[in-house]
């Protein structure tokens, strides 16, 4: 006899709409999250910890000397998010408000922000302690990509 | 002859804003532009507080932060205090001049990056001593109404101030890493305090110069330990017709500070010696994060205006909320209860040693 309520017909349709309301409503996944630099940038990696220094203020310059200049996507980016939860270890709202009071106190001045990450890209190429985060299939010759080293 | 001397002035002024070195220009893009303005409204249960309940538009707020090159940058922070009106053209009913409030130059320093681990200031600054000094107005970036009165603004509690809010002269800062742990430092040399009427960042009133420094050592990314110190002269007088005399200011302050995803924790102590007396003051402070941008906040604060003097204790119990009501917003809304209970030897006290004061405050910060 077959079922009236677990038909392999109603069995689809409800697969389909459970996959694309998992499809509209999960975060969207990336490729790898990488660092990019300017091509004259000697470095290779960068633990997670100095990104968050840098990120934070509190490491101003690369070990050659040149000043880190650091840029952040929207805080509205889904790759933004990524990198403040998974790096910096802090959501978009209370980095906000770190960098609020940094400001207020002429303690430095807050990463610049960019709404894409060809924008971001198009900074780091163009300044030589420029810093950023990009999704690696994005990443272009025109800088040099870093790796990052998470925390254990 | 007279049209001549016009005609070459205009030439040489067309001359000199045309040459005008790229090398002095600043690219405006770089150029930081920040403030805050916060409105509040307090009311209290009697003539000890805020017993008429009103309105009071505290901080106008314009920060400017413009880099010379990327080492050299200059940092300045202007700000209105209670609807600044210190004009002579609006007048009362009386005809005597209205208004008040003050324009005050909080910060103003160039500022030099050496090093992660050697930068300098020189200018006039707010004083680096304990958490909440330099953000002392910039109440956007501090969970409560105001910072703890409590080390911060004796001079409300029935003593003197702690420290100078201001001081004007050379810092040098930094930031040491060591392994996973960080050390901040900053010490500095200035003129200090000066008596009522003389500008302290203008000139000083003894030779003495003032100095100062504060470390905050944070082992990991959660914990922060700090100490901070304050060493100067202030004028002083045995008697109202004595002459003014300078005297030794000493404070020492110890901060220790926990920081979770939603709760954190946060707490001072500080005790000053000057002339003929020493007073001491500390807090604590709880912060829980009841959802995203709602936060409830607990503190505890005391003040001892004068440690010889027996019942002159201020204790006040601090509860609020602070909520950003809108999505990545730069409004905070704050509301919080206050119980002030002094002693009867409280030099503050007219006439209730207990009231209780109601505050809500809108603050708005670029």
């Amino acid at each position: 006899m077959r079922s009236r309520y677990f038909s392999s017909r109603s069995l689809l349709k409800a697969s389909i709409v459970a996959l694309a309301l998992s499809l509209a409503f999960a975060d969207k996944a990336f490729a790898e999250l990488i660092v990019i630099v300017n091509k004259d940038n000697p470095a290779t990696a960068f633990r997670a910890a100095d990104l968050r220094r840098i990120y934070n203020g509190g490491k101003r310059m690369f070990e050659n000397g040149v000043v880190i200049q650091p840029a952040n996507l929207a805080s509205d980016n889904p790759l933004g998010k990524d990198f403040f939860i998974s790096v910096l270890h802090i959501d978009a709202e209370s980095y906000r408000l770190f960098w609020v009071r940094m400001i207020f106190s002429g303690k430095g001045r807050p990463p610049v922000e960019f709404e894409t990450e060809q924008e971001a890209i198009k900074f780091v190429a163009a300044n030589k302690g420029g810093l950023a985060f990009v999704d690696s299939p994005n990443a272009t010759d025109a800088v040099k990509t870093v790796k990052i080293i998470f925390d254990d | 002859m007279r049209k001549g001397m016009f005609f070459a002035a205009t030439l040489f002024l067309a001359e000199l804003f045309l040459s005008a070195s790229p090398a002095f220009a600043i690219d405006l893009s770089k150029i930081s532009f920040n403030g805050y303005v916060d409105v509040e409204y307090s009311t209290a249960d009697n003539a000890e507080g805020n017993y008429n309940s009103s309105f009071h538009m505290h901080h106008l707020s314009f920060l400017l932060d413009v880099p010379i090159t990327d080492k050299l940058s200059t940092y300045a922070h202007v700000e209105f205090d209670h609807g600044t009106n210190i004009g002579t053209s609006s007048v009362n009913k009386t005809g005597a001049p209205v208004g008040g409030g003050d324009l005050v130059v909080e910060n103003a320093f160039i500022r030099y990056v050496s090093s992660d681990a050697v930068q300098f200031r020189v200018g006039r600054m707010l004083t680096p001593f304990g958490y909440y000094n330099e953000i002392h107005d910039a109440t956007p970036t501090i969970i409560s109404f105001a910072v703890p009165r409590a080390i911060n603004n004796m001079e409300d509690r029935g003593g003197t101030t702690m420290f100078p809010r201001w001081n004007t002269g050379v810092g040098m800062l930094g930031t040491v890493l060591l392994g996973s742990s960080t050390l901040d430092y900053i010490m500095y040399v200035g003129n200090g305090e000066n008596p009522p009427g003389l500008n302290d960042s203008e000139s000083d009133a003894n030779p003495n110069k003032a100095f100062g420094a504060r470390v905050n050592f944070q082992p990991n990314e959660r914990m922060q330990i700090g100490a901070s110190v304050y060493s100067g002269e202030r004028a002083f007088q045995t008697t109202t017709i004595a002459p003014i005399q300078n005297g030794p200011h000493n404070t020492g302050g110890l901060l220790f500070a926990l920081n979770g995803e939603k709760c954190s924790f946060l707490s001072e102590y500080a005790v000053s010696q000057e002339q003929g007396f020493t007073e001491s003051a500390g807090y604590g402070q709880l912060t829980y994060r009841l959802l995203k941008r709602l936060s409830a906040y607990y503190r505890l604060e005391y003040s001892n205006p004068n440690q010889s003097v027996s019942d002159d204790a201020w204790v006040e119990h601090i509860a609020g909320l602070n909520f950003m009501p809108m999505n990545i917003s730069n409004i905070v809304l704050k509301f919080e209860l206050s119980d002030n209970i002094r002693g009867a030897n409280n030099a503050a006290v007219t006439r209730d040693l207990i009231y209780k004061e109601a505050r809500f405050a809108v603050t708005l910060f670029f």
